[in-house]
C-alpha cells in the first residue's frame, strides 16, 4: 500500500514526526486488515543504513505481532534479536525499489509469517512499507499435503501393479480417441514395456494400439463408473488386468488406471489346462492300467488306460482275483510294506486275467496322504511287460547258451569298437593270447604283438581286406605266447558299419586249432610213412623173391618157401600194427614162430629175461626162428624126435644193452649137410650185422644145429623211425 | 648203352635193407661199377675219399632223414653227385636238395642203372 502525503502533510509530519496523521490514509491504513507497518531507513556516518524507525504500524500488526505504538521506535531496537535477519532484505528493497517477499517463521513464536516489503517514496525520502500475514495455518496445510503425496507417490512406486493417470481424448464423436498419461508410477515401465510416458499419449507411445482401450476409459472418464476388467493387447503382446477408475469432480473425468500384466499367468492357464487334457487324453489313451486303491491298497478300481485285467470298474480283492497263486504271496509282502512305510512300491508278477490269459504285470503305485500323513487312497499304474519279460528270458537263455557254448567250445571272442579303438576280448580270448583274464586291457596293438612275426604281415592285410570288402575276415595263423609257446588259431570275423558306410565294429571268434594242425601234420607225416613203407616192403618182397630162387629146382619148393617167408614178414608186420611204434616182446615172439611151426611144447625150452625189441629187430628176429623152425622141421630136429632149446640173455657192451640169443637143437640122427649160402643162412650172418649191428652164426654140427645171435637193443622209437 | 654203362665208376650204395642193398650191389656190379661200400650207415666220405675216387652215391632216404640229406649235403660239398632212391615222394626233400637226382621205389634195376648213368653223364 502506498501513502502519497502532500506537501502539507509532510511539514507537518516533520514538525511532530511521532503524531499518528490524522488523514483519511491513516484511517484507512489504521483500518486496513492486512498487518502493516512503514520504516524510514537510518543512516550511518558512513552513508550505510545502520537501522530503520517505526514511521506507521496499524492496529493490525499490533494484534498480530504485539507491537503497540512503536513509532520513533528503531527495528534494532525493538526487536533486538530477529532484526538482524531483516536487514539484508530492508537494504534490498532500499537499493533496488522493488519490491520483495519474504516467508519466515518467526524465530521466537515459531508462527510462519509472509512479509512483503513494499519500497516507498514520499518528498524526497524513502521508506519500506511491510505488510505481515501469519501463513502458518496455509503452510502447515501445504505441508501435510505435500506429505500425503509424497507418501501416496511413494506407496504408488512400491507397488507391483502398474498405476498411471491419463486424460482421455475425445474425437469429434465424443468417443475416446487416445488418452495422455499424466501421472505414472514405477512399476508402469515393467508392466507396460513404455518408457518416460508422461506427457505422451497412448498412440504417440503405441501407434498399433487396440481402439477397445481408450473407448473404454473414454466411457469411464464420461459416466464417471469404475470398471474392471481383463483384456489382451495384441500389439502390445500382452495380457492386463485392470481396474479403471475416475478421478476429478465433474466429466470428463481423469482416469486412475491400475492394472497387472498377466500374460504369464494367462500362459500358465493355458499349459495347465493344455496339460490336464493331455494328461487326461494319456490316462484315456494310454496302454497301461490306471488305478486307485484304498488305504489298505487291497482293492482296486480302474480309473483310466487299457483293461489289461478284464472289468475293474468297481472296487476289488484285485490280489485274490488276478495274481496268480504262486505269486500271491510276494506281492502281499510288498504291499504290506509299503503300507507300513507309506511309501510307493513297485511290483512285477504274473495274472490271470478275466479271459484267463497269464500275463507279466509291473505295477507302481504312490500312497496319497492326508494333511496327518494318513494314506486316503494310493494311485498308480499296471504295465503289460509280458513280451519283455519273454523277450529277457529269451535273451537271458541266448546268453547262457552263448556263454557256455563258448566256454564248452573253447570259443574266444572279441569285440573292437574301430572308432574308439575299444576292444573287448571274451575269457577265453585272454587265455589263448596267454594272459589271465583281465591282466590286460585288449587293444588292436596287443593283439598284434602276439601274433607271429612270419604272420604279423598277412593278419594285418586280412583285416584290412575283410574291413574294406565287407566279406568275412577268415583267417589262420600263430600266437605266440609269452613263453614262447605257439598257438596256431582259426579266426572269423566280420565288421560292422554305419549308414554312410563306415566301419564302426567288428566281432568276430576264434578257436585254438594248435592240436588239430598238430594232428594235420602228423596225418601227413603218417602218409608218406606209409607211401615209404609199402614202397620199402614191395622192394623187400622183390629181393626175398630174387634171393630165394636159385636154392630151390622145383617151383613148388620155391613157392612154398617165397610163401613161408612172406607169411613170417606179414606176421611181424601184423604184430606191429596191433602196437604201432611199440616194442615186440621176445618171448612172445619165439612162441608165436614155433605154434606156427606146429612145435610141440615137449620138443623145445624157451627162456630167457623179458626183453623188448625194436620193430626192426623184431622182424628180423621172426624170419630168423622162421628160417630155423622151417629147416629144423625138413632136415632136423623137428623133423624127428628131437629137442631144441631157444634161451637168451642179456648183456652190456660198448654202453649198450645187448642180447644174445642161441637156437640149439639136438637131433638123434645127424642132420643134413647144407652148407650152402641159403637164405637163413644169409639173414643170420649178413643181414644181421648189416642191419643190426651184431653178429650172427649158424653152425651145423653133428648133433644139430647152432645159431647164435647177438645184436644192441635199439631204443624202441616211434612209429615214424626210419626203419621201425 | 652198352651192357656196362657204369663201368669203370666208383660207386658207394648207402642202403640200411639188407636185401635192397644187395640187390643194388648186385645191380651195379652187373653194370660194370665197382661198388666201393654198401652200408646202412652213414659212411666217412672222407675215408673213402683217401682210398680213392668216388664217381657217385647211390642214397636211400632213410636212416633218420636228416641223416641221409646232412650226407647229401656233405656230397655236394665234395662235388660228388648222388641219387636219391625212395620210398618217399620228391616233396619230403628239403627246399636246398630240392631237384636233386631222384628215383622212387620200388625202381627195377635198369632205371637205377639209367638215372646213375645220367648222372655220370651229366657230369663229364
Amino acid at each position: 500500500m502506498a501513502i502519497y502525503a502532500t506537501k502539507g502533510d509532510k511539514e507537518r509530519m516533520a514538525d511532530n514526526p511521532y503524531d499518528p496523521f490524522e488523514t483519511l490514509f491513516g484511517a484507512a491504513f489504521d483500518a486496513s486488515p492486512a498487518a502493516a507497518c512503514i520504516l524510514e531507513p537510518i543512516y550511518s556516518d558512513d552513508g550505510g543504513v545502520a537501522d530503520w524507525r517505526y514511521l506507521a504500524a496499524n492496529r493490525r500488526i499490533g494484534d498480530l505481532l504485539g507491537l503497540r505504538d512503536p513509532v520513533g521506535q528503531t527495528l534494532r531496537g525493538r526487536w533486538p534479536n530477529a532484526s538482524a535477519d531483516w536487514m539484508d532484505e530492508f537494504a534490498e528493497v532500499l537499493t533496488t525499489g522493488k519490491p520483495l517477499t519474504v516467508v519466515r517463521a518467526a524465530s521466537e513464536s515459531g508462527q510462519i509469517y509472509e512479509t512483503s516489503l513494499t519500497p516507498l517514496r514520499f518528498g524526497g525520502g524513502k521508506a519500506v512499507m511491510a505488510t505481515i500475514r501469519d501463513v502458518t495455518g496455509e503452510h502447515r496445510a501445504r505441508a501435510e499435503q505435500r506429505e500425503a503425496d509424497a507418501r501416496y507417490k511413494l506407496l504408488f512406486d512400491t507397488i507391483d501393479e502398474g498405476f498411471c493417470i491419463v486424460e482421455v481424448l475425445f474425437d469429434e464423436a465424443g468417443h475416446g480417441h487416445d488418452y495422455r498419461f499424466l501421472e505414472a508410477n514405477d512399476a508402469f515401465v515393467g508392466q507396460t514395456g513404455m518408457v518416460n510416458p508422461i506427457g505422451k499419449t497412448m498412440r504417440e507411445l503405441e501407434p498399433d494400439i487396440e481402439d477397445k482401450w481408450a473407448e473404454t476409459y473414454g466411457r469411464i472418464a464420461l459416466t464417471g463408473v469404475a470398471e474392471r476388467f481383463e483384456s489382451e493387447s495384441p500389439a502390445m503382446n500382452r495380457w492386463f488386468d485392470v481396474f479403471a477408475f475416475p478421478i476429478g469432480e465433474t466429466a470428463p473425468f481423469q482416469v486412475g488406471i491400475l492394472f497387472e500384466d498377466i500374460a504369464q499367468r494367462k500362459l500358465m492357464e493355458a499349459a495347465l489346462r493344455h496339460s490336464e487334457n493331455r494328461l487326461h487324453t494319456l490316462i484315456e489313451a494310454s496302454s497301461d492300467l490306471i488305478f486307485r486303491m484304498n488305504p489298505q491298497a487291497t482293492l482296486m478300481e480302474q480309473v483310466g488306460g487299457d483293461a489289461l485285467l478284464g472289468d475293474v470298474g468297481e472296487e476289488s480283492n484285485w490280489i485274490e482275483r488276478f495274481v496268480v497263486e504262486s505269486d500271491r504271496a510276494m506281492v502281499g509282502s510288498v504291499i504290506a510294506d509299503a503300507s507300513a512305510r507309506r511309501a510307493p512300491f513297485h511290483v512285477e508278477n504274473r495274472v490271470r486275467t478275466d479271459d484267463g490269459v497269464v500275463r507279466w504285470l509291473s505295477s507302481r503305485a504312490v500312497p496319497v496322504l492326508d494333511d496327518e500323513g494318513a494314506v486316503t487312497e494310493w494311485f498308480g499304474m499296471a504295465t503289460d511287460i509280458t513280451a519283455r519279460r519273454n523277450a529277457e528270458q529269451q535273451l537271458a537263455h541266448g546268453a547262457q547258451m552263448l556263454r557256455v557254448a563258448s566256454e564248452i567250445g573253447k570259443v574266444a571272442m572279441w569285440d573292437w569298437n574301430v572308432e574308439t579303438g575299444e576292444l573287448i576280448w571274451s575269457d577265453e580270448h585272454f587265455r589263448i593270447e596267454g594272459y589271465e583274464v583281465g591282466e590286460v586291457i585288449p587293444t588292436y596293438e596287443i593283439w598284434a604283438e602276439r601274433v607271429h612275426p612270419d604272420d604279423r604281415e598277412g593278419c594285418d592285410t586280412k583285416v584290412a581286406q575283410a574291413m574294406a570288402s565287407g566279406g568275412d575276415y577268415i583267417n589262420e595263423y600263430r600266437i605266440c605266447q609269452r613263453g614262447g609257446e605257439v598257438r596256431w588259431v582259426s579266426a572269423r570275423g566280420r565288421f560292422l558299419y554305419d549308414e554312410k558306410g563306415q566301419p564302426i565294429r567288428m566281432l568276430g571268434a576264434m578257436i585254438d586249432i594248435t592240436q588239430r594242425r598238430r594232428e594235420e601234420e602228423w596225418q601227413r607225416l603218417l602218409v608218406a610213412e606209409l607211401q615209404h613203407r609199402v614202397r620199402n616192403l614191395i622192394g623187400m618182397v622183390r629181393s626175398v623173391a630174387r634171393l630165394s630162387a636159385p636154392s630151390h629146382r622145383n617151383v613148388d619148393d620155391y613157392v612154398d618157401h617165397l610163401i613161408g617167408r612172406l607169411q613170417a614178414m606179414g606176421r611181424t608186420q601184423s604184430t606191429l600194427t596191433r602196437s604201432p611204434g611199440r616194442s615186440v616182446d621176445l618171448a612172445e615172439l619165439v612162441r608165436e614162430e614155433l605154434v606156427v611151426h606146429a612145435v610141440q611144447p615137449e620138443m623145445c625150452h624157451v627162456d630167457g629175461p623179458e626183453v623188448a625189441l625194436s620193430p626192426h629187430a623184431a622182424e628180423i628176429v621172426t624170419l630168423a626162428i622162421h628160417e630155423l623152425a622151417t629147416n629144423s622141421v625138413k632136415y632136423g630136429a623137428l623133423g624127428d624126435s628131437g629137442y631144441i632149446r631157444i634161451v637168451w640173455s642179456t648183456y652190456e657192451k660198448d654202453a649198450k644193452l645187448w642180447v644174445s640169443l642161441r637156437w640149439q637143437e639136438t637131433a638123434p640122427r645127424g642132420p643134413t649137410r647144407n652148407n650152402r649160402k641159403g637164405f637163413g643162412r644169409r639173414l643170420i650172418e649178413e643181414r644181421v650185422p648189416y642191419e643190426l649191428e651184431g653178429t650172427g652164426e649158424l653152425k651145423v654140427h653133428d648133433t644139430g644145429v647152432l645159431a647164435q645171435l647177438d645184436f644192441p637193443l635199439q631204443d624202441t622209437g616211434s612209429i615214424l623211425d626210419p626203419r621201425s | 648203352m652198352t651192357d656196362r654203362p657204369l663201368a669203370g665208376y666208383r660207386i658207394i650204395i648207402l642202403e640200411d635193407d639188407y636185401y635192397q642193398a644187395h640187390d643194388s650191389k648186385d645191380t651195379l656190379v652187373e653194370a660194370g661199377a665197382q661198388v666201393i661200400a654198401v652200408t646202412a650207415t652213414v659212411p666217412d666220405i672222407d675215408v673213402h675219399l683217401a682210398a680213392g675216387r668216388v664217381d657217385a652215391v647211390l642214397i636211400d632216404i632213410n636212416l633218420g632223414r636228416g641223416l641221409s640229406f646232412d650226407f647229401a649235403r656233405v656230397l655236394r660239398r665234395n662235388a660228388i653227385p648222388f641219387l636219391f632212391l625212395t620210398g618217399y615222394d620228391a616233396g619230403m626233400l628239403p627246399e636246398d636238395l630240392a631237384g636233386s637226382p631222384y628215383i622212387s621205389k620200388p625202381a627195377d634195376r635198369a632205371r637205377i642203372v639209367a638215372g646213375l648213368a645220367d648222372l655220370m653223364a651229366s657230369q663229364s
